[in-house]
């Protein structure tokens, strides 16, 4: 150890020799410099919150100009409720698949307070629940969105029904309870129309003091049983809203050969589309802006998962994606999107 | 007491004359501690001219809060610990390099050590910042491995370990030249 003391300080000395200091009147200068440097960035922060502040003040007290109120816009609608079509399909492919069914809520946690039931022998399964995205049921401007909705009377109220038919398994029930209250039955693998109207008669729906709304469900068939609970079984209907709905469309070249591609439709989507609102799932995935239809779009390139996906909105609240294997090709995508239109 | 010249306060004599005091004193504190403080942290730097730099950045820190720092036990110990940071972080060390070069030109070449010397600044470079930290605290500072650790701010059982590593890497480092030239 002694002689790694020595060797250590042999070498230390080397270097200590070989040193020419500043000297400490440098190191004073240093300091003073640094302080004012320190100094002055204060200053100038301070400077700056205070201009920030200052010219925040007139527009926060200044009393703002009289406006005329604005109009209320009508309901946007779609001017026809019929669901898009290919105009365009590339050789060899042919429609697999069309359906409708609500738009998955999968990066939101699960409907508060939902309760699922699910047929013991054989398949069905529902669940009430209250919509927490919508406070109002504005039944005329749905009626004029869906093309497959129909106007029903539940609990004497107008709500609108979504029915069984060989294109949609989820069935769904929706009306306004009472004002800033929309409840939900929601029906998933093929539950008959006739079942949703019942359970939907049979609620027994309570606020509470503290706001929040208890809901009982009444007596149903046997052979239905509560989903999860006392468990943690998960219930697709907790993850599902009957508003807003989905209609996709999915072409291959033969029973589940690649590549595919899948048009999607979802009503109800008013703001102009975003960057941000389609999140990149993949960080690889990469974005370029394009125009369909006239309309700004997104088209992503996701290079793990390997598909094509181009995004844009129509007026009246229409998203439409046309999402496709990436062997398909850039340029068939836009044409697939470039030939939709509504008969 | 005397009298300020200026304003004949002898409050205000005193304080300038502590002023004086303490530049004279910070004068010889820089004087004995600059070289010594430089060959340590040429160690752990591997660079004497980065460690000349580290050494008066911290010494421009300590000039104006000198009268603060006089009254610790130890004001070469905080120095020192500065110094350490400032060598540590990479980021600020490349920025600090750049400034360096900008102000004092292409560095000095450095006089020749021997080759005993050399072999023992290579086998240091091979160690971590950490081990070398320790390892020129506890040998070449004389510190008890308490101190180290309060010095470095980390257990003093992390210290024994680190000196434990670092002494085996040193060893085996500086056997394997010694083996070469017997095999030879």
């Amino acid at each position: 150890m002694n002689e790694l003391r020595d060797r250590l300080q042999e070498l230390a000395d080397g270097y200590a020799r070989s040193t020419s200091p500043p000297g400490p009147v440098a190191a004073r200068r240093r300091g003073r410099r640094r302080r004012r440097r320190a100094v002055a960035g204060i200053v100038v922060a301070g400077m700056l919150v205070v201009g920030a502040s200052v010219g925040l003040l007139p527009a926060l007290k200044l009393p703002r100009p009289s406006q005329p109120a604005r109009p209320t816009p009508a309901p946007q609608v779609p001017q026809l409720a019929a669901w898009f079509h290919a105009t365009y399909v590339p050789s060899g492919f042919q429609l697999a698949n069309d359906r409708e069914r609500p738009v998955e809520r999968l990066r939101t946690p699960p409907i508060r307070g939902a309760q699922s039931f699910r047929l013991v022998k054989g398949n069905g399964e529902f669940t009430v629940s209250v919509n927490p995205d919508l406070r109002q049921l504005d039944v005329a401007r749905e009626t004029r969105t869906y093309p497959s909705v129909r106007l029903v009377q539940v609990r004497g109220h107008t709500g609108l029904l979504f029915p069984r038919r060989p294109d949609n398994f989820y069935t769904g029930l929706t009306w306004e309870e009472r004002t800033g209250l929309v409840m939900q039955v929601l029906g998933s693998q093929g539950v008959p129309d006739r079942m949703l109207l019942d359970v939907a008669e049979g609620l027994r729906i309570v606020g509470t003091s503290g706001g929040k709304i208890e809901i009982t469900v009444g007596p149903r068939p046997p052979g239905w049983i509560r989903v999860g609970r006392g468990t943690r079984w998960p219930s697709l209907g907790e993850y599902l809203t009957v508003l807003p709905r989905k209609h996709e469309q999915t072409f291959t070249k033969g029973r589940g050969r690649r590549p595919y591609f899948v048009i999607a439709e979802i009503r109800g989507q008013f703001a102009p589309l975003r960057s941000a609102d389609k999140p990149k799932l993949v960080p690889e995935t990469t974005r370029e802006s394009v125009r369909v239809h006239g309309y700004p779009a997104l088209l992503d390139h996701d290079p793990i998962n390997h598909f094509l996906e181009v995004t844009w909105r129509e007026p009246g609240g229409i998203e439409l994606s046309v999402q496709a294997a990436e062997d398909l090709g850039r340029r068939e995508v836009l044409a697939i999107a470039e030939g939709l239109r509504q008969p | 007491m005397p009298a300020c010249s200026v304003c004949g306060l002898t409050s205000h004599a005193s304080q300038a004359g502590r002023a004086v005091e303490a530049t004279e004193d910070f004068d010889s504190f820089y004087a004995a501690v600059f070289a010594r403080l430089v060959g340590q942290l040429a160690l752990v730097t591997g660079d004497p001219h980065e460690a000349e730099d580290v050494v008066q950045e911290a010494m421009a820190r300590a000039a104006p809060r000198w009268a603060q720092l006089r009254a610790y036990d130890a004001p070469e110990a905080w120095v020192r610990r500065v110094a350490f940071n400032l060598a540590v972080s990479g980021h600020r060390r490349a920025r600090r390099r750049l400034a360096a070069l900008l102000r004092l030109g292409p560095p000095a070449p450095v006089p020749p050590v021997s080759v005993e010397a050399l072999a023992l600044a290579q086998a240091l470079q091979g160690l971590t910042v950490a081990h070398r930290q320790v390892v020129v605290l506890h040998y070449l500072a004389d510190l008890p491995v308490q101190q180290v650790a309060r010095e470095l701010g980390v257990p003093v059982g992390t210290v024994k370990a680190r000196l434990a590593r670092a002494r085996g890497a040193l060893a085996a480092r500086l056997a394997e030249p010694a083996q070469k030239g017997k095999q030879a």
